[in-house]
């Protein structure tokens, strides 16, 4: 599940930070006179989740749950006890998928990024969980940035998994 | 489906199950037991219901029983429509 930031952009709007994945993109930003950072794209192990493929001795068909033992959401646990269900192979899933076909991924300033300036980064490079719903992993995909002068520093107190649930 | 709108809770006829009130911004840290269907808030020893767990039923049934209940709701939880309030300025 994508989390977007909690930030009001009508508010002295940020220039927006936009991301290419393509070397020819990224040279036609830089002739242009554009800041042009690449980063690694690296998987995050927190945003994999891990299961079995589990096989029923009666009729042979399988399912994936993530142990012999699970909640599932609304008060219901269920059981696959190992006389009835045998672990066919360990599974794991990962979130976020664009992930997994990209070796790296290129931030483009907008033109003459003054130090210190505020940036809306629309499509986040790193791969950062934030929260979880159940089996389902909350994961980053924009976010908020200073330029200072080297690099784009994120405000990553905005992925605070706090930001995802509400007490009250 | 319940609707979260200026911190109330309303069910699909318009009514208003709960106001949501807590003066502090709670997160998982100042909860005992967070994954688990109830816990103690750390700042004030109530019982927090972690709404993860429960049906929509369960939840108004829940909250016309003891309005004051304290709940914790995940955004990502279909259950709920979050209409967010826009932050004053920035952050």
């Amino acid at each position: 599940m994508e989390f977007n930031v909690n930030f009001d952009r009508s508010y002295n709007a940020p220039r927006i930070v936009k991301t290419v994945f393509d070397l020819k993109e990224a040279n036609a930003c830089i002739e242009k006179g554009h800041k042009v950072l690449f980063q690694p794209v690296q998987l995050n192990d927190d945003l994999y989740s891990h299961g079995f493929i589990f096989k029923n001795s009666e009729d042979g068909l399988c399912q994936i749950a993530e142990s012999r033992e699970y909640f599932v959401q609304y008060g219901r646990t269920i059981e696959l006890p190992e006389d009835d269900w045998e672990v066919v192979i360990r599974v794991k899933h990962y979130a976020r998928k664009r992930s997994l076909n990209l070796e790296w991924a290129a931030y483009v300033l907008p033109l003459e990024p003054k130090e210190g300036e505020l940036f809306y980064v629309e499509d986040l490079i790193e791969d950062i969980l934030v929260s979880e719903f159940w089996s389902d992993k909350i994961y980053a995909v924009d976010g908020i940035a200073t330029w200072n002068g080297h690099e784009l520093e994120l405000r990553r107190d905005l992925y605070d998994s706090g930001e995802c649930m509400i007490v009250g | 489906m319940l609707t979260i709108k200026n911190n109330q809770v309303i069910d699909a006829s318009g009514s208003t199950l709960k106001t949501l009130s807590c003066p502090r911004r709670i997160s998982d840290a100042d909860l005992e037991n967070p994954r688990h269907a109830e816990s103690r808030c750390t700042h004030c020893d109530r019982d927090v219901i972690n709404t993860d767990y429960l049906t929509e039923a369960q939840i108004i049934a829940r909250l016309k029983e003891d309005p004051t209940t304290c709940l914790k709701i995940n955004r990502f939880n279909p259950i709920f429509r979050v209409i967010d309030q826009e932050p004053e300025h920035g952050i």
